[in-house]
């Protein structure tokens, strides 16, 4: 008896042995590491789906290829793509989803669906908007990166690091559009002097899941300052005859709330520290004044960029895509009304109020 | 009755360690978002406010069944209450405990599949999460607390996890503080209520405690009170993290959480924590599983418990696959929940007053 119960244990035990016997070996999985989302240019009621992924083989003619097809759906993509590669196709190690700007016009919200659904898309997955079809930008070969999925990845980075596009993921996006109070954002990628180019500087504006506008240049950086967003980056101004740049060094920003005979009030206080890193106009900085001067005419300066994205927010667009109604929601819930925020941010009075510290002067008194 | 060593013994930490185990299990992956559905960014409150409450039922419980150190849970509900409803009771519970274990098992098993084993089929996982209850189990309760206590220091890297996506998160989403009202605050109460489901068990396991001269009440608060601590901080967390409104579109929270931010060397965080939390919800599911069995032990004063965690595996199994889908699942669990407010809540308060009522003289009559 003590015999027969061994062996049925070794057999148990033999059992888990053979948990591994259909593994799929990473050598035969299609690993996915960028997604584009066009507009169907033979059927405008259809996506086109694109998905880069490494080659692996080292016979392979090419190291990246992309496929692409024709879907109403992303769920139904997936199912298309699969019949067109040999490999199985692993979604879970895509890092950039980048939308052409008419899809994102049209909305994204029916693509994020899946994406929110399936667990094998990391909630830190990026997004972006790109200028033109993504099933090109996907094909693009830039000259620094093998895959453009890996370059878009790090060039947000960079430019987030540099205060100039906000990082949108699969779940800030999620929360942006979910949560009263705030609409989402998200980089933008542009041309730069040619097709070979690409310029990760601007920024997506959306309402709900609908792109509806691009901020660019130093908007794009006022932008990112009203967020709170301050990292890194050169801003250049003109000033006094000359040019006059700092190096940003992070900051924070505070926002107040008050209602005041019915009417919001909105203090956003910004507070930049900064290096001098440029100074042409030729005087001496080194004397407090003087350098107080120059905090105060920079930060006249940051106040004109700040003013420029506030109006094109609360007049133009009538859309918070800062997220000041997070805030108006907390402090003041019997004012916040949901529906009809962005028209009550339009009509917010908006006292922004950046503060710049500069630290250091560099080497050159 | 109650006979001292017939079916092993527990010291009064590895108690405390039963509950704490008991509690932590399937009810943290969604509490977020049930009690934020109710009480919006005020959740935490609900949770905190549903602790202390827990807290003093805990008190009343173990102070009402202190009274009878002898008695097992059949012999004082029928000490307290007569005969036939003490047997009723004493069944019911028995069917409660198997039925909160089919339902763990199957929350777990679709964890399992959804987030780790998409391709095993749900019966095979199923199946094995069963066996593993029935092997922690057939020792009896000694054995099983010695498996608990191993557990508990799980909890720690568990706990852990909490502030893992805190540099995403943001206060604001938490305010305005009580915003959403009292009314809605309290409501929340109850959806909260059964994430905390199982410390009942201590009804059952309190007359297998050796060394009762320890505080076991204080011992038991303490449990409740850090179980609230680690649910307040995390439902806190979740809320400053997705905000009132996206959590509801949030099955998981507690597994979405983690997939938040990107984390150097550890490339799927939330599997990290599966692994953790799938050794918890094993302690639960035994510890609810032996609850039961210890009780038709009792009902059929029967030498060992392990007649009984063989028996039933059978019908535990079919139990937890019945559900359909998810939803279905999420309805079973609950239907079994309504169950737990009996059992957590009205069970205890009613003994408590036949304590006073009748119960009192007749310790005094057995005493004198």
């Amino acid at each position: 008896m003590k015999n027969i119960a061994k062996i049925l244990i070794i057999i148990l035990l033999i059992f888990p042995l053979t948990g591994c016997w259909d593994a799929t070996d990473l050598e035969e999985l299609l690993i996915v590491y960028g997604l584009g989302i066009d507009i169907s240019r033979e059927n405008p009621e259809q996506y086109l789906f694109t998905v880069g992924f490494p080659t692996i083989i080292p016979e392979a003619p090419e190291q990246k290829h992309e496929v692409s097809t024709e879907s109403p759906s992303l769920g139904r993509a997936k199912s298309n793509l699969q019949q067109k590669v040999y490999r199985q196709i692993s979604y879970d190690n895509i890092r950039v989803v980048v939308f052409s700007e008419e899809v994102a016009k049209k909305g994204i919200l029916v693509h994020v669906d899946t994406m929110l659904r399936e667990p094998l898309y990391r909630g830190t997955t990026r997004f972006a908007v790109f200028i033109d079809r993504t099933e090109d930008l996907l094909a693009m070969k830039p000259p620094v990166s093998l895959f453009v999925s890996n370059f878009l990845f790090d060039s947000i980075e960079q430019n987030y690091q540099a205060t100039t596009v906000p990082i949108s993921t699969l779940r800030s996006f999620s929360h942006e559009y979910y949560t009263d109070g705030i609409e989402p954002s998200m980089p933008f990628i542009c041309y730069g002097a040619d097709k070979t180019e690409l310029n990760v500087g601007c920024v997506a504006l959306f309402r709900g899941d609908k792109l509806i506008e691009r901020l660019r240049g130093r908007n794009s950086r006022g932008f990112m300052l009203l967020k709170g967003e301050i990292h890194r980056g050169i801003y250049t101004f003109e000033l006094m005859g000359g040019f006059v740049s700092i190096n940003l060094k992070g900051g924070n920003s505070k926002i107040k709330t008050k209602l005041i005979d019915g009417q919001l009030h909105i203090f956003h206080d910004i507070f930049i520290d900064s290096v001098l890193s440029e100074h042409t106009p030729k005087h001496e900085m080194l004397k407090t004044e003087k350098i107080e001067d120059l905090q105060a005419q920079l930060a006249d300066e940051i106040e004109k960029d700040l003013r420029n994205v506030l109006e094109v927010l609360q007049d133009e667009l009538k859309n918070d895509n800062i997220g000041y109604g997070k805030y108006v929601k907390a402090n003041h819930p019997e004012y916040f009304d949901a529906e009809n925020w962005n028209y009550q941010f339009s009509k917010a009075i908006i006292h922004v109020n950046p503060n710049v510290r500069i630290r250091t002067l560099g080497v050159t008194p | 009755m109650y006979q001292k060593y017939k079916n092993g013994e527990i010291s009064a930490i590895q108690s405390f360690v039963i509950i704490l185990s008991v509690i932590v299990g399937s009810g943290i992956l969604g509490l977020s978002r049930v009690v934020a559905e109710v009480s919006q960014q005020d959740a935490w409150i609900s949770v905190l406010l549903n602790g202390i409450f827990i807290s003093l039922i805990m008190i009343i419980i173990v102070y009402t069944i202190s009274k009878f150190p002898q008695y097992n849970f059949l012999q004082y509900t029928c000490c307290l209450l007569s005969k036939p409803l003490g047997y009723l009771i004493s069944i019911s519970y028995s069917i409660y405990a198997f039925l909160v274990t089919a339902i763990v098992i199957r929350f777990l098993t679709e964890m399992v599949y959804t987030w780790l084993l998409p391709h095993t089929p749900m019966y095979i996982t199923n199946f094995m999460i069963l066996i593993t209850v029935v092997y922690m189990t057939r020792g009896g309760l000694t054995t099983l607390a010695r498996f608990a206590e191993v557990l508990v220091f799980l909890l720690i890297p568990f706990a852990l996890l909490i502030f893992i996506a805190l540099p995403e998160a943001s206060i604001i989403n938490l305010r305005p503080i009580g915003g959403s009202g009292i009314s809605n605050i309290l409501k929340g109460v109850f959806p909260s209520f059964f994430s905390f489901a199982g410390y009942e068990v201590i009804l059952i396991y309190y007359p297998y405690i050796s060394d009762k001269q320890r505080p076991v009440m204080k011992y038991s608060v303490v449990a409740i009170l850090s179980i609230t601590v680690l649910y307040t901080a995390t439902v806190m967390s979740q809320i400053a993290l997705y905000g009132p409104q996206e959590i509801a579109y949030v099955l998981y929270p507690s597994i979405n959480y983690l997939t938040a931010v990107d984390f150097p060397v550890v490339e799927r965080t939330e599997i990290f924590f599966t692994i953790f939390w799938i050794f918890t919800v094993l302690a639960t599911i035994g510890i609810q599983y032996l609850a039961g069995c210890i009780v038709l032990q009792n009902i059929f004063t029967i030498k060992q418990t392990r007649f009984f965690t063989y028996i039933f595996a059978p019908i535990i199994y079919l139990l937890s696959l019945y559900p359909q889908n998810t939803s279905e699942v999420v309805d079973f669990g609950n239907l079994v929940g309504n169950f737990n407010i009996f059992f957590g809540f009205v069970l205890p308060l009613i003994l408590f007053f036949m304590y006073f009522i009748r119960g009192r003289k007749n310790v005094n009559e057995k005493h004198s």
